[in-house]
């Protein structure tokens, strides 16, 4: 006989979950928001890019983008673009297009280690701020207000005047301040885990602090530091460049911003060369909005009531 | 020799205002594999007694006296460490809301291997072996182990708080509103599942709840609270067929009847008092359509009416009296002496 309150409540998975069903859980809502959000899925797309060519940088890049290149004791400056030289040549000489194939390197360096510290720092602090609260609290979150006071490039001009210009000390800026928005926001979202029924009966039932804390409440606001990642990406690549740009950056590392100072200080604009500033700067605007377009679509993983009907 | 016996607890809750005597003095006890029913409306003292049992009590409440003896230990005695050996293995609970008992990131297998391991000292095979006989004592697939929270029904959610409640065979089970949130069809379903459980396990439950239907498809005894006391205390058929107390009386009228389907409701008019400084004499007096100037003067002790049967009434000897004027509706919209 066929019962229809238990027929229900047939299997739908196996009894015991493969190993891998976790991973599998976690793909597949990305995937689905992959489907249907086309901004989102052009922003992985162009992070896809991005990392191909900065793997294979030396592979695609037709000339070392350092050397100055001539042609029978002749310095080939300013060249216009042709068949050897794609985008054309600086005043001294160097290939464009080999500069920005290689411009990939530091921006994808600089964006994906900021926004993993700054994920990883403002995460640990909200969860410790939220989870302990009373002094812990009050001063880690004055702490975040400290941060939130302090203007941030004219933070990272001075950081990188004292050590010195390199993409690191950039990153290390970036560290310092930008966990203050992650910070907040896990926090708050700690605060109301925290008080969920599951979280106390595991106190009750006698589990330390720290597992607690990454055991049972972390896993449920982990999403939202993705989110925060993902974002911070863009901020990242854009900062390297607005201080590379003012000459702050480091010298020895051809970045986007790098290209963009030495074509402002040569005045390429006066010269007309576009081929030489236009391209960097789509560059750098197609991974910052990639990098929004990606935290867009994980914004509406995460709050269902964005999505669109 | 009860399993659970209380005397006389006493739980304050500090407020700005000074201390709120959510519980104040009562007494009962429980048999082994009986059910008890803590029946009341919001406030009265209930789930804070419920919690008690467990010392898992809010940071402003604390044990202001009284003792809970259970299997020769008091429990309001224990180091917290003891108390923390006895929670789940001893002692467990099924909590109001089932929604936000369960991590809702991890499967609901997960979360039931994690106590029988963590708490309970099982190897992981044991584990999953006990999981799924715990499933299917409360009558869940034992496929259900490797789905996540959001893919059950409340139903089914409650049914796995329960089978976690039970992992450990506890002696005692306090279940808090365990089917508040559910439909009435569902409800159904858990409490006969309580009732298979303390067949099958000679399980004691003291189940709390606002709603008389629940108690009377479950337990075995019942006590009314109101305002932080017990106000009567019996057996399930006494307390339907023969109440004594006026509340118990007006509880039942504020409930529908199915032997008579067009009675009127009838509601208690008024609120429980202020708890932080009730009022003198009986508890109930403000509300109490029979309450005669000695209910304001003095307050009744909880009287042997019948054998097994307690109340707290000055005029429990009137109760035939009571009970007529208790059906009729303007006993309770103008009072009468």
């Amino acid at each position: 006989m066929v019962d229809v309150a238990r027929g229900a409540e047939l299997p739908v998975q196996p009894a015991t979950p493969p190993r891998w069903a976790r991973l599998t859980d976690a793909v597949t809502p990305t995937v689905e928001i992959l489907k249907r959000d086309r901004f989102a899925l052009a922003g992985v797309v162009i992070y896809a890019i991005l990392i191909v060519v900065a793997i294979l940088a030396p592979v695609l890049a037709p000339h070392d983008p350092h050397a100055v290149m001539e042609q029978d004791g002749i310095w080939l400056t300013n060249q216009k673009p042709n068949g050897d030289f794609f985008l054309g040549t600086t005043n001294i000489g160097r290939d464009i297009f080999s500069q920005l194939i290689y411009g990939t390197r530091p921006a994808l360096l600089v964006g994906f280690s900021a926004a993993f510290f700054v994920a990883f720092i403002g995460t640990i602090v909200g969860l410790i701020a939220g989870y302990f609260g009373g002094w812990v609290d009050t001063v880690l979150m004055r702490l975040t207000d400290v941060a939130f006071g302090i203007p941030f490039l004219p933070f990272v001009i001075v950081l990188v005047a004292f050590l010195k210009p390199s993409i690191w000390n950039i990153v290390l800026a970036m560290a310092m301040l930008l966990w203050r928005d992650t910070a907040r926001v896990i926090r708050s979202q700690v605060l109301t885990v925290r008080e969920r029924a599951f979280v106390q009966a595991a106190q009750i039932s006698g589990a330390g602090s720290w597992r607690t804390i990454f055991v049972y409440i972390a896993p449920n606001i982990i999403a939202l530091s993705f989110l925060y990642g993902t974002l911070a990406i863009g901020w990242a690549i854009l900062t390297e460049a607005s201080v590379s740009f003012l000459g702050f950056g480091d010298p020895t590392v051809i970045s986007w911003g790098f290209m963009l100072q030495d074509a402002y200080v040569s005045q390429a604009l006066a010269r007309g060369a576009y081929y030489w500033f236009v391209p960097p700067g789509i560059c750098i605007m197609l991974a910052v909005m990639a990098g929004f377009f990606i935290g867009r679509g994980y914004e509406e993983l995460l709050f269902p009531r964005l999505r669109k009907r | 020799m009860p399993l659970l016996d209380v005397q006389n607890l006493e739980i304050h809750y500090e407020t700005r205002r000074g201390a709120m005597r959510a519980v104040d003095g009562i007494s009962f006890s429980l048999e082994a594999g009986k059910h008890l029913g803590l029946i009341g409306e919001s406030g009265c003292g209930k789930s804070t007694t419920g919690r008690a049992l467990l010392r898992v009590l809010p940071r402003n409440g604390r044990i202001a006296g009284g003792r809970m003896v259970f299997k020769d230990r008091d429990l309001a005695a224990l180091s917290e460490e003891e108390m923390r050996r006895l929670r789940w293995r001893e002692i467990s609970m099924v909590p109001q809301s089932s929604m936000d008992s369960l991590d809702p990131v991890y499967r609901v297998g997960t979360q039931l291997l994690e106590v029988l391991t963590a708490r309970g000292g099982l190897s992981r095979g044991e584990a999953s072996e006990r999981a799924g006989d715990l499933f299917a004592l409360v009558g869940l697939s034992t496929d259900r182990l490797s789905n996540y929270p959001h893919e059950f029904s409340g139903g089914m959610r409650q049914r796995a708080v329960i089978a976690m409640a039970l992992a450990l065979n506890p002696d005692l089970v306090v279940a808090d509103e365990p089917v508040t949130a559910l439909d009435v069809i569902v409800q159904h379903q858990v409490l006969k599942t309580f009732r298979h459980l303390q067949e099958k396990l000679q399980l004691s439950v003291i189940m709390i709840t606002h709603d008389i239907s629940v108690v009377a498809e479950t337990c075995d005894e019942v006590a009314v609270m109101y305002a932080g006391k017990i106000m009567e205390w019996t057996t399930i058929d006494r307390f339907f067929h023969e109440p004594f107390h006026p509340y118990s009386l007006g509880l039942q009228n504020a409930f529908p009847n199915l032997a008579n389907p067009n009675q009127a409701l009838i509601s208690i008019e008024g609120y429980p008092p202020d708890l932080v400084d009730p009022p003198r004499g009986c508890r109930f007096n403000t509300r109490c359509p029979f309450a005669i100037e000695r209910c304001f003067r003095e307050e009744p002790p909880l009287i042997d009416v019948a054998p097994g049967h307690v109340a707290a009434c000055h005029r429990w000897q009137e109760v035939d009296l009571l009970r007529t004027l208790a059906k009729q509706t303007e006993t309770w919209n103008t009072g009468v002496a």
